[in-house]
C-alpha cells in the first residue's frame, strides 16, 4: 500500500525546485512505500534533458528517474491531460510513467495515506 | 488533529510563509497540534538571522520564533536546502570553514528524514508551495 504520494509540479531548469523535490522523494523511499505523480509543467521533467544539461551546465538529476526501481519505487504516474497539453506523447522521455486520467488521479489521491505536493 | 507543515516558498517573495503562519495560528488556537514545521526549498531563508526588514512591515523570522516559543513547535530546516542558500549554524560554518554562522534562534537544521517522519506520524500534511 502506498503511504506517501509525491506530486511533482515544477518544470526542470527554471529553478532548483524540481531537483530538490526529487531529493525529498528519494528520502521518502528510504522510509516508506512511495509513488510519484508528475502533473502540469512537472511533466517536462520527464523529457530527456541531455541538451539542456549541456547548455546550462546543470546537474542531470533526471538520470535518477531511471534508478527508481533500485529504490523500490515502482509506481510512477503522469497526468494524461498534461501530457496532451505539452505534447509529450512523441518526445524522447527519460522514463515512461503510467498515464492517468482525472478520475484515475482522484482515485489515486483517495487511496494513498499522505500526499506531499512540490 | 495533528498536523505536519511543509513550507517551500521564499519568505518575502511568495505568500507561502504568510499562509502557513495564518494556518498554524488558526490550527493551534483551535486546539489542534503541529507535530513539526518543516522548511524546504527557499523557505529556509526565513531562518537567516541577518535579515532586517523595515520596522513597519511583518518580520516573518520573529513571527515564527514567537509562535514556536508559545507552542513549543519544532521549527526544522532541511540541511541541504540551507547549505545551498547560505544558512549555517555554528557547526556547519566550522565544517565548511566559513567566517560566520547566521542561523536564527529557535530554528534547527536537520535532514529530509524529519519531513518524511512528520508526514507519516501526523494525521495531515499540509504543503505551502513555492
Amino acid at each position: 500500500m502506498t503511504q506517501l504520494l509525491f506530486i511533482l509540479s515544477h518544470p526542470p531548469g527554471s529553478s532548483i525546485y524540481a531537483q530538490e523535490a526529487f531529493d525529498a522523494a528519494l528520502a521518502g523511499s528510504a522510509f516508506s512505500n512511495i509513488a510519484l505523480l508528475f502533473v502540469g509543467a512537472g511533466c517536462l521533467q520527464l523529457i530527456e534533458p541531455k541538451l539542456a544539461v549541456e547548455a546550462h551546465q546543470r546537474k542531470d538529476f533526471q538520470r535518477g528517474f531511471r534508478a527508481l526501481p533500485d529504490y523500490d519505487v515502482h509506481n510512477v504516474y503522469g497526468c494524461e491531460d498534461s501530457f496532451n497539453q505539452f505534447r509529450l506523447h512523441n518526445q524522447a522521455l527519460v522514463i515512461q510513467p503510467t498515464l492517468l486520467t482525472q478520475p484515475d488521479i482522484s482515485a489515486l489521491l483517495k487511496s494513498v495515506q499522505r500526499v506531499l505536493t512540490f | 488533529m495533528n498536523f505536519a507543515l511543509n513550507i517551500q516558498g521564499s519568505p518575502y517573495t511568495s505568500n507561502s510563509h504568510w499562509s502557513a503562519l495564518n494556518f498554524a495560528q488558526a490550527c493551534l488556537s483551535e486546539g489542534h497540534g503541529i507535530h513539526r514545521v518543516f522548511f524546504y526549498h527557499d523557505a529556509v531563508l526565513v531562518a537567516n538571522a541577518l535579515q532586517a526588514p523595515p520596522q513597519d512591515e511583518m518580520n516573518l523570522t520573529t513571527a515564527w520564533q514567537t509562535l514556536g516559543q508559545d507552542y513549543e513547535l519544532d521549527l526544522c530546516l532541511c540541511v541541504a536546502s540551507c547549505l545551498r542558500r547560505g544558512i549555517l549554524n555554528d557547526s556547519e560554518a566550522q565544517r565548511f570553514e566559513k567566517t560566520a554562522s547566521n542561523l536564527a534562534a529557535g530554528f534547527n537544521i536537520s535532514g529530509l528524514g524529519q519531513l518524511i517522519e512528520a508526514s507519516l506520524v501526523s494525521d495531515r500534511v499540509i504543503s505551502f508551495g513555492a
